[in-house]
């Protein structure tokens, strides 16, 4: 069951992962390592919408 | 979940400007303009988990500067000062500067005030013949606690350290 509050949706037991194999959980190691990428993206999306980049 | 630049910049050294709900920029008197915040997880939980990042102009070394600690330190308190917050950090080892993330991380938490209320749960993971540093920080009143902590460790156990880092 999700928990709510105001201001979104808070964790729940449902909310961690669980992973069935040792390949699953590399594949998202390696999605974890990707995230800093990810994140500068978005980043620069953002200060591109404010006008600062 | 919002953080408080107003917050952050009573004590800041540095002017901090907030780019969006959990993302902050600040330049230093070197003239270095750093990024810093929190972006959400999707690999260990589909709500309530958050990887700490921070780059800087160009994503290189800087000049040393203890300015820089301290609005690194007060991002952090202002997202633990959050109901139930939890901080993923994993360490990239592929550009060979992951042992000085995972210090950094050591150190605010060493020296955080409030760090009784927290609790630093680290791993090493094997993974492609690298040591791919990984923590996490919570509050110990974290209402899922012992879940997280759980989960976190199976997460990290027997990381196949015959898969390749990089997808072939």
């Amino acid at each position: 069951m999700r928990r709510e509050k105001k201001g979104g949706i808070i964790m729940s037991k449902d909310s961690l992962i669980k992973y069935r194999t040792a390949e699953e959980r590399a594949a998202a190691i390696r999605g974890m390592l990707n995230l800093k990428n990810e994140w500068l993206d978005y980043v620069n999306k953002r200060e591109v919408e404010l006008g600062l980049a | 979940m919002r953080l408080s630049v107003d917050k952050i910049n009573q004590a800041s050294p540095y002017w901090v400007v907030q780019l969006d709900d959990m993302l902050f920029r600040f330049r230093t008197e070197n003239d270095v303009t750093y990024r810093i915040g929190f972006y959400k997880d999707s690999y260990l939980a589909r709500e309530g988990v958050y990887h700490f990042f921070i780059s800087n102009t160009n994503d290189t070394f800087a000049p040393h500067d203890p300015k820089v600690f301290s609005v690194i330190s007060l991002v952090l308190e202002e997202f633990f000062s959050q109901e139930e917050p939890v901080m993923l950090y994993i360490c990239d080892p592929r550009d060979h500067r992951e042992s000085i993330r995972s210090r950094l991380y050591e150190r605010w938490f060493n020296s955080y005030s409030k760090r009784d209320d927290l609790t630093l749960h680290t791993a090493n993971i094997d993974f492609d013949g690298y040591i791919v540093y990984t923590g996490m920080i919570l509050r110990k009143d974290h209402p899922l606690y012992n879940e997280v902590i759980a989960s976190f460790d199976e997460f990290v156990k027997d990381a196949p350290s015959s898969i390749p880092l990089e997808p072939k």
